[in-house]
């Protein structure tokens, strides 16, 4: 997908601008955006990922301005299939967003689960922070989706961005991309 | 897939009144994103936003959705509704402060004048505790190409969201077409 930055000469300027964009070599379970520029309205995390844990699924979170770890302000309610029913829950006062479930070392090679969230209004100082989640994990002969709206109880704008693997590394070739999303006249 | 601003509607410090619309939509573009910020004033736990186009008087919008209160089973609904489509749920004033709904929407082949007009969307709200997720999807009934949109909760006169509600609407071009 062309992304046409808002800094080109082009006109009309597109509103999807990248920001960073990380591969992990698997050395690490934590990719950090910091230093995230103000000058959007919205931004989208868009993550292609895997665990380097020796299991069938990892855990991978992520969360805001390096909040505390123990803290309570990231909540979202989800639904969620996985081929023969579809669920809804939730998750409460979390020091994190949870985002469920990746491929992890057990299962097939190749395979990787596909992670995006738009994470609505985040330098806006008046509000808490929403955020739209989609996470789809097909693991051959079974798979997840699943689908978030969270709320992150804080009015500071977001300036960085962690998202860490619950049990492994990333594995090699997990990718992060992070866009700001530019509203008419910015 | 390349994505364009079109135009932002904030809602001022006194609360937006009467609905948000948006007039004079290019027809440059494939099809239509629009992002959500909202909340409503009502006092009630949260209120529907609507989706429909001014230009379309009286029609029957249908829909259908996958919606989701935090326990238990997904519900599906299927609906139709006259005069525009529910996108579903944002928080209103007896949730707490501060939280507002957030929405996706996508509107395909707008433009289009040989088909209806289909409208996905995923959003909803989250009050640690309590909120909706709902993924809708819908038609608007036209072979008319969408010129306008608006937004409204309810329905109704007056106050529809509160201040620093947004809607931010924007094209979508696809590449030329390479073959069937």
């Amino acid at each position: 997908m062309p992304l046409p930055l808002a800094s080109s000469n082009s006109s009309p300027k597109g509103a999807i601008v990248p920001i960073g964009f990380v591969i992990a070599n698997g050395s690490s379970n934590q990719i950090t955006f910091n230093n995230i520029p103000q000058n959007y309205t919205d931004l989208q995390l868009v993550c292609s990922m895997r665990s380097t844990y020796a299991g069938t699924a990892d855990y991978p979170k992520f969360y805001y301005n390096n909040d505390s770890q123990s803290g309570t302000s990231y909540s979202y309610t989800r639904i969620y299939g996985d081929g023969s029913g579809a669920s809804s829950g939730r998750i409460t006062n979390s020091p994190n967003w949870n985002t469920d479930l990746s491929p992890a070392a057990n299962n097939g090679a190749y395979i990787f689960g596909s992670f995006k969230f738009d994470i609505m209004n985040y330098s806006n100082t008046t509000t808490y922070k929403g955020m739209i989640g989609r996470v789809a994990v097909n693991l051959g002969s079974s798979g997840y989706t699943f689908a978030y709206v969270g709320t992150r109880q804080s009015l500071s704008a977001i300036t960085r961005i962690d998202y860490v693997m619950g049990l492994g590394n990333f594995a090699a070739g997990s990718t992060f991309a992070l866009y700001g999303i530019r509203s008419y006249g910015q | 897939m390349s994505m364009y601003p079109i135009a932002s509607f904030q809602v001022g410090s006194g609360g937006q009144n009467g609905d948000i619309i948006f007039n004079n939509i290019p027809q440059i573009y494939t099809h239509l994103h629009v992002r959500v910020f909202a909340r409503a004033p009502f006092a009630s736990a949260d209120a529907p936003v609507g989706l429909y186009t001014p230009a379309l008087s009286g029609a029957v919008y249908y829909f259908h959705g996958l919606n989701g209160g935090g326990g238990g089973s997904a519900s599906s609904a299927s609906q139709l509704t006259y005069g525009d489509i529910d996108v579903q749920r944002i928080p209103a004033a007896s949730t707490a402060s501060n939280i507002y709904g957030y929405q996706t929407i996508d509107i395909l082949d707008y433009t289009n004048t040989n088909k209806y007009k289909v409208v996905r969307t995923l959003g909803g709200y989250d009050a640690n505790g309590s909120g909706q997720l709902h993924m809708e999807g819908g038609v608007i009934p036209t072979l008319n190409a969408i010129q306008s949109l608006g937004f409204t909760t309810y329905g109704i006169t007056g106050t529809t969201f509160v201040a620093y509600s947004r809607i931010d609407l924007y094209g979508i071009v696809a590449s030329t077409a390479t073959g069937a």
